[in-house]
């Protein structure tokens, strides 16, 4: 992971929420308070969270439906996605993080879960063009030609 | 129960203990409400590793309501593994050798399902105890294909009661790779009792290119038919358009290439021995994946349940017999 996001930093944003990450050249995790320009970030909520891991949306519905949005220019989103690719491949692996993933879920500070909130895609579940939820992201983002 | 039947650890040096697999599942076909589901708890990967894992999945889908119920994952010593039973915080499977009974619960109010079955034998076991060739390892079973249930589910907030319910069980053991080449297809299909229990197995590679010749059983009471090799023909064609739950989350993030994954639109089966012959068709209509990821080193397979309805019809010594029922298709790679 260190070598694909090297010195950069990035915030990540979960509900009202904020840090910066990133790492030190010694190698280790330095988490900081929001401050000034960062290189990536990432933002979502918690119903997305839980809602990701519970299968009941994919992370291409929480995109087209703004739960879940990651900016920067293209280079950043990049190495942000492979980062996270990273770090789910590893949770299969190493229980402190499947610890971790229980501790949010269970977290007695935090609201209780709400009823799942389920895709809202228009399109068919086997794209062959553009689909109209992809065109509205694009429209909302002002990604269209 | 006509034999006592146990989890099956590795012993003390076994150099394949990493690849530890054992498995409780069970079957839920509600006639009444179509209701289709599954319940089983698993361990993957050696018990003295603590990156070991025990996994428990309730999964009902209810026409109208969709998937409910969910799948949870423990750390092995997390997890209460016993002699003959694996039970998670809201998920668990037991046998009750001393009482021939299956035992099963989930507990999954955030995900709109609880339920609670009893189990007993409706038909003669079916043991496949040898080691099958499965990837670079092995895998053997044991099954009833049909269990008389009795308790209830609480499923979107509707009371289902299972006492008129299908039910089928195995026990599923051995040592092998997620990652490897390797597949099956498998599938229970329930006719309302007292009409017959059909299983149907083969093993595959993980392309389901090359497979070994299935194996066919169909179980009408207290009597039993099977049909193996040359006189059975599995067929799988189309593709289901239904959009799977796929789960757990996580792994399903990391696998968005197995977002749309290529599963038949039917199933057919076929046998004829010259003495008995049976015909039956299956049509799923919607799909979990579930993501099976090996504890130790990097490999991940993917277990698709099928759920939907079927017709048959046969002649079983000389008696034809015909009629629809729920099904289950596994069909893994």
């Amino acid at each position: 992971m260190r070598e694909v996001v090297g010195a950069r930093r990035a915030r990540i944003r979960l509900d009202d929420e904020a840090v910066d990450v990133r790492f030190t050249a010694g190698g280790s995790l330095r988490v900081l308070r929001p401050r000034g320009r960062v290189d990536g970030e990432g933002a979502t909520d918690r119903a997305t969270v839980l809602d990701l891991l519970d299968g009941h949306v994919e992370v291409v519905d929480a995109i087209l439906d703004a739960r879940l949005e990651v900016r920067g220019d293209a280079d950043a989103v990049a190495r942000i996605f492979v980062a996270i690719e990273i770090l789910l491949d590893s949770t299969a692996r190493i229980p402190a993080l499947q610890r971790l993933a229980r501790d949010f879920r269970l977290d007695p500070c935090r609201a209780l879960r709400e009823r799942p909130v389920r895709r809202s895609r228009r399109g068919s579940f086997r794209p062959t063009g553009e689909e109209p939820d992809e065109a509205a992201l694009l429209e909302r983002l002002g990604l269209r030609p | 129960m006509s034999s006592i039947d146990l989890l099956r650890p590795p012993p003390p040096y076994d150099p394949r203990a990493a690849e530890y697999k054992d498995w409780l599942h069970l079957n839920v076909l509600d006639h009444g409400s179509g209701a289709v589901g599954l319940v089983n708890a698993s361990v993957h990967g050696d018990p003295r590793d603590e990156r070991s894992r025990a996994v428990g999945a309730a999964l009902l889908h209810v026409p109208g309501e969709g998937w409910l119920g969910n799948l949870e994952v423990l750390g092995v010593d997390e997890a209460a593994v016993g002699g003959a039973s694996v039970a998670l915080e809201h998920v668990a499977v037991a046998r009750d050798n001393e009482r021939g009974r299956i035992l099963a619960s989930a507990d999954l109010p955030d995900d709109e399902l609880r339920l609670e079955v009893t189990a007993t034998p409706a038909s003669r076991p079916l043991p496949v105890e040898l080691p099958l060739p499965l990837g670079s390892g092995w895998i053997s079973w044991y099954a009833l294909p049909r269990i008389e249930l009795s308790g209830t589910a609480i499923a979107a907030g509707r009371r289902l009661d299972l006492a008129g319910a299908s039910g089928y069980h195995d026990h599923n053991w051995g040592r092998w790779r997620w990652g490897d080449d390797l597949g099956w297809e498998w599938g229970c299909f329930l006719a309302p009792a007292p009409g017959p229990a059909f299983v149907v197995a083969r093993t595959t590679d993980r392309e389901h290119e090359r497979g070994s010749p299935p194996l066919l059983t169909v179980d009408v009471g207290p009597a039993r038919r099977s049909f193996a090799g040359a006189a059975v023909e599995l067929a799988l064609d189309g593709m289901l358009e239904a959009e799977p739950r796929r789960l757990p989350g996580a792994m399903a993030a990391l696998h968005q290439d197995r977002a749309l994954p290529r599963l038949p639109a039917r199933a057919r089966v076929r046998a004829d021995d010259g003495r008995d012959l049976v015909e039956l068709e299956f049509h799923p209509r919607a799909c979990v994946q579930i993501v099976a990821a090996e504890p130790a080193s990097r490999g991940y397979g993917f277990l698709h349940e099928l759920a939907g309805d079927f017709a048959y019809a046969c002649r079983l010594g000389g008696s034809l017999l015909h009629g629809r029922g729920l099904a289950v298709f596994e069909y893994v790679c």
